[in-house]
């Protein structure tokens, strides 16, 4: 596998050379390689979308550099290119749609790409496609759910043909069902089309649901794991705001009454599945 | 007697033209003083339109609002009044703070009410209290502080007018753990010490296994729920076509009675689920 | 939420009207403005009327919901065709104190009632056939040789776009900052005009600060997409003057010098 973002001593801050160094992020290394899908998981202020807007130069470094494929985020005749590799996903799907017509706004950045027309209806045909929006074409945005719209920002960004998508807390604003379909939709691009996914998300079941958890705490990632590891670090999670999911708890609770259950039960399916194991093992020994 | 009662509530927007959609039919139910009741449904099921029908911001098309026994839009002249007993928080309350202090802020309903300085004052540093904010807060600028201190602003902002019912459209959307967490205990304590009863919109099934002692359930306008939290929760099926979950607890359970296994699905809470599996394995097999 | 039909809302079809190419329509609008002034007697005004339900017969719009939509807009249509009731001179049919109303100023004051309203109506007819998008493509190309003066007309048929798709969102959020605010008792409607200005202050702060955020987000989102400006950009839809294009123009031209010709019947 190559590296897609490469990230090394990052520090930032808005403005340069504050006395107190308030630093918004410090010391990152980080590297992320393609095809991966990574969560970055932290409470609110944690430094997370500050993070996430250096995979594409909306925000650069203020010390140390960040590399998209070997280009530096600094250099301003790459961020076009940058762009074009790195996506992104924001919180409200309202103020990320740019035209009344669902065809039209997912055509916005290939135009901007200074595509031919029919590059461009095949672009758009192809990334509405890929988030299971094709009957609604034609249709305007205003009368769609929330994860509706959010699946057309998600194809807004597809056109481009994007090696990775950053997901800044895409289902915050969604109901149960538009937050599955958004989920849905991301693992989709993952799987199917190898796009690199890095989930910032506040939820730890979603972030259960990615090959690799960064946890941020003040600026820092404190934790680079895969989800098993990271939930069996209960009191760490706690100190940090994160909250644990009822099936942790849960897990947990059993565990002290001699039910050892594996860590790695984070979602209701996982632990149904792993009790009966149990329970089979416990009544064959009887 | 019940502080808010409706009866056979119906309410259809664009009456007449061609997005003609009835957004609530025949909906009742009624809320006691100290009662936690939640309602839930999907985006779009009506769940904002019903919450504009218990402070009188919208009319019935048919049917009846009590309000202290007394007909809304009949019995009572002073329409405003109800505003103050019937405290409702939209969704993101943040975004609706206007002064340039949150002393200001939280004192806007106050004055409205018609309350002298005195009592105003004192208002705004209880409702501040409730929401865990100290009295250095009251000459902030609201636009500087956290997001999650200004949702509780915002709350207090409402809490200051004392109502007897409190209404809350989703408000620990957006927020991490330690914020939702932080508010939902602070309505709790309010619920418990004012004697008011909180009605709690939001599709986080965790939170109403938690706090909610009834849901309510809208799918499309209707009521197709309604009960104790537990009995509500235990019909997976429905809630599942109206687009909800269960807690999370309650599906570990679920699954478990789908292997044939004898467990209660009623189960929303940590000790009933652990207890229930434990039975499993004391039991045997 | 939208409970009727509004003046500047798209309905999406597949109608006549809404297959014109988006310049025709631009133009023909422009045609149906002079049109509609250069009527001046009976005949030609009663001729624009039945243009108008056949324009409304071709956009497959209901003309009942089409005039009420203009409903709003009937208080200042009355209160300008009102002024011209008493201010045109003449033969007096009725007058009290220094008002004097004539048979002139009547009926100048009916047919400007008339023809504000065919005026109006006319207008609306292209925002419901035609999508803002197109609008806006359509405006671009029809201005854009003035691109060559460096008017910036690709950023501003942007500019434009943006801002028609953003006011639905404002409006919306307006109507629920309203009911947050009366929900704390607010109430906006007594007392001297500048307290009810005042009064509003609890809803227009917290809407311009709404509007600043969602520009900050949409300037990042459109950055996100590749944005930089008009240079470079290419469009999915070009637009091509089709048959019916031409057919168009020339039947309007026909009905422009009919209108004319009416005008000496």
């Amino acid at each position: 596998m190559s590296v897609l973002i490469d990230m090394s001593k990052v520090y930032f801050q808005y403005l340069r050379n504050q006395s107190d160094n308030q630093w918004l992020l410090s010391d990152i290394n980080l590297s992320i390689e393609k095809g991966e899908f990574v969560a970055i998981l932290g409470a609110n202020g944690s430094g997370k979308s500050t993070l996430a807007k250096h995979f594409n130069a909306l925000l650069v470094p203020s010390d140390g550099k960040v590399q998209i494929n070997g280009m530096d985020t600094r250099e301003e005749q790459n961020k076009l290119q940058i762009r074009q590799t790195v996506g992104m996903i924001f919180q409200n799907p309202d103020n990320q749609l740019i035209s009344t017509i669902i065809e039209e706004d997912v055509a916005f950045a290939p135009e901007n790409l200074g595509l031919p027309p029919e590059e461009i209806h095949q672009r758009v045909d192809w990334a509405l496609n890929a988030v299971d929006m094709s009957a609604y074409r034609l249709h305007t945005p205003f009368k769609l759910s929330g994860g509706q719209k959010q699946r057309i920002a998600i194809a807004g960004v597809l056109a481009m043909r994007p090696q990775c998508i950053i997901m800044d807390e895409p289902t915050s604003m969604l109901d149960p069902s538009g937050r599955a379909s958004v989920l849905r939709t991301i693992h989709r691009l993952n799987t199917t089309f190898g796009i690199t996914i890095v989930l910032i998300t506040h939820h730890l079941e979603e972030a259960a649901q990615a090959q690799r958890i960064l946890v941020m705490d003040r600026g820092r990632i404190v934790m680079d794991d895969p989800p098993e590891s990271i939930f069996s670090q209960f009191e760490l999670l706690h100190q940090l705001n994160l909250g644990i999911p009822p099936i942790t708890l849960l897990t947990k609770r059993l565990q002290r009454h001699g039910i050892d259950l594996p860590a790695n039960t984070m979602t209701a399916d996982k632990c149904a599945d792993a009790i009966i194991a149990m329970l089979e093992a416990h009544h064959g020994n009887h | 007697m019940a502080i808010i009662e409706l009866k056979h509530v119906h309410y259809a927007y664009g009456v007449g033209t061609s997005f003609e959609k009835q957004a609530l039919n025949n909906i009742s139910f009624s809320v006691d003083p100290g009662d936690f009741l939640a309602i839930v449904g999907h985006t779009g099921s009506g769940k904002s339109t019903l919450i504009r029908h218990l402070n009188g911001l919208l009319r019935p098309d048919s049917g009846q609002v009590f309000i202290h026994g007394k007909d809304l839009w009949s019995q009572m002249k002073d329409r405003r009044s109800v505003r103050f007993q019937i405290g409702l928080v939209f969704q993101y309350p943040e975004t609706q703070l206007f002064e340039d202090t949150v002393g200001k802020d939280i004192a806007f309903g106050p004055k409205n009410m018609g309350l002298n300085e005195q009592e105003v004052k004192q208002r705004v540093q209880e409702a501040l209290a409730f929401v865990g904010l100290d009295a250095s807060y009251l000459e902030r600028n609201p636009f500087r502080l956290s997001g999650g201190e200004m949702r509780r602003v915002a709350i207090a902002g409402v809490l200051a007018m004392r109502p007897s019912v409190l209404v809350l459209d989703e408000p620990t959307a957006g927020l991490d753990f330690d914020g939702r967490a932080l508010i939902l205990q602070q309505l709790e304590q309010f619920r418990i010490k004012s004697g008011a009863a909180i009605i709690l919109v939001t599709h986080n099934m965790d939170d109403i296994a938690e706090h909610a002692q009834r849901v309510i359930v809208l799918h499309e306008g209707r009521m197709v729920l309604s009960g104790t939290t537990a009995s509500v929760f235990s019909e997976a099926d429905i809630l599942k076509q109206c687009g909800l979950d269960v807690p999370q607890i309650t599906r570990v359970l679920i699954k478990l009675k789908e292997r044939g296994l004898p467990v209660r699905t009623d189960a929303i809470t940590l000790e009933a689920a652990e207890r229930e599996i434990l039975k499993l394995f004391r039991e045997g097999g | 939420m939208a409970r009727d039909l509004t003046v500047g809302q798209f309905l999406p079809g597949h109608a006549i009207m809404h297959r014109l190419d988006p310049r025709t329509k631009i133009l023909l609008t422009f045609f149906f403005i002079i049109q509609v002034f250069l009527a001046k007697s009976t005949v030609s005004l009663c001729f624009l009327i039945i243009l108008l339900f056949l324009f409304i017969f071709f956009a497959r719009l209901s003309a009942g919901k089409v005039f009420r939509a203009v409903r709003p807009m009937i208080p200042v249509i009355v209160f300008t065709a009102l002024i011209n009731i008493f201010y045109v001179p003449g033969d007096s049919v009725l007058h009290f104190a220094f008002l004097h109303i004539t048979k002139q100023g009547l009926f100048t004051g009916f047919t400007l009632f008339v023809r504000l309203t065919v005026l109006i109506v006319g207008c609306s007819l292209i925002t419901y056939t035609t999508s803002l998008n197109a609008l806006a493509a359509g405006l671009e190309q029809l201005l854009s040789p003035l691109a060559h003066l460096r008017v910036p007309v690709s950023e501003l048929s942007m500019t434009l776009t943006i801002t028609l798709r953003f006011l639905p969102s404002l409006s919306d959020e307006f109507e629920q900052i309203v009911d947050a605010q009366k929900s704390r008792g607010a109430f906006f409607d007594q007392g001297s005009p500048i307290r009810r200005i005042k009064s509003y202050f609890p809803v227009l702060i917290p809407l311009f600060m709404s509007a600043f955020r969602r520009a900050f987000e949409l300037a990042n989102a459109i950055e996100c997409r590749c944005y930089h400006g008009g240079k470079g950009r290419t469009k999915m839809n070009t637009l091509h003057f089709a048959g019916r294009d031409i057919a168009a123009f020339l039947v309007f031209t026909a009905l422009f010098f009919l209108t004319i010709i009416f005008n000496f019947i």
